[in-house]
């Protein structure tokens, strides 16, 4: 297991065996293993509530939790780990997980007032949670690259994906000023949406942008 | 007759013992703005337990990714 190593300049994780950066479409690997793990949790509560294992208030709890932990770290790995996050951006994290928090709250409302029916569709929007730690990694991303001097953005598509027709869209919009285009999430896909971010910015007279080698 | 009785006595209580009490669904959490925004807050706490989550849950070659220091290192 290699040692890894956070540049500051570069915005960007260095494998410290290598002395190579590591791109960030590889740490987004590897956090949707833990958002997956997330999203596995937050299915087994909602099957409880389901099964009337428990009660609406427990369920909400539960959720809110998993919500917790996923943003959390969706936060700091796009932030170059837990020592360079600042309070400045775990308030912008808790600014996120509140969001996540109110659409949590009419999700349970919708259960008590029978709006939401007791069935399958609770598993399929409950999912939706756990994905939505890839926009709580994104906006970070955004706010990093802006403070890094990008002042440029666009949408790269899913490889290989079925995207959505916003999101094909909003990649055909190409460059854009940094924080114009839509954020992930924000399409019919909805939090999904595996779309990434490329940042650039002119050094010199050239265009420099955020892509970046293993 | 005795007989009887006493296994149906048990067969109606292997009954009830299979079958879970049902917790009644409830009513939703009712926070107010402030307690919503208090709950988002990140707290060391919940910090502690995210680094844990990642490392349960991360690959193998990723547990350590957000323990990074600083370094001028990279290319």
């Amino acid at each position: 297991m290699p040692d890894y190593g956070w540049n500051e300049n570069a915005g960007r994780y260095v494998n410290l065996d290598t002395g190579r950066f590591v791109s960030s479409s590889t740490v987004r690997d590897a956090l949707e293993s833990v958002m997956e793990s997330s999203a596995i949790n937050m299915n087994a509560i909602s099957q409880q509530l389901l099964n009337s294992e428990i009660s609406l208030a427990q369920w909400q709890t539960g959720m809110m939790n998993e919500i917790k932990l996923a943003h959390t770290a969706a936060a700091a790995s796009a932030n170059g780990g837990w020592a360079q996050m600042t309070q400045s951006d775990w308030g912008f994290t808790g600014r996120l997980i509140r969001t996540q928090y109110e659409h949590l709250e009419r999700f349970a409302n919708q259960i008590a007032n029978g709006e939401q029916a007791l069935n399958g569709q609770i598993l399929f929007r409950a999912d939706l949670y756990g994905q939505a730690a890839r926009g709580t990694y994104e906006s970070q991303r955004q706010r990093l690259e802006a403070a890094n001097g990008m002042n440029e953005e666009r949408r790269i598509l899913e490889k290989d994906g079925a995207n959505c027709q916003g999101c094909l869209e909003q990649a055909e919009l190409g460059w854009q000023p940094i924080g114009t285009l839509d954020p992930i999430g924000a399409e019919e896909c909805l939090t999904n949406c595996r779309c990434e971010f490329e940042y650039r910015k002119i050094e010199d007279g050239e265009f420099v942008t955020s892509d970046e080698q293993e | 007759m005795g007989s009887r009785s006493a296994n149906s006595a048990r067969a109606e209580g292997g009954a009830v013992m299979a079958e879970k009490k049902k917790v009644p669904l409830g009513a939703p959490l009712s926070l107010t703005n402030a307690e919503l925004t208090d709950a988002a807050v990140v707290t060391e706490e919940d910090i502690e337990q995210a680094k844990k989550f990642w490392r349960e849950n991360a690959p193998e070659k990723f547990w350590n990714l957000l323990d990074a220091e600083t370094t001028e290192e990279g290319e």
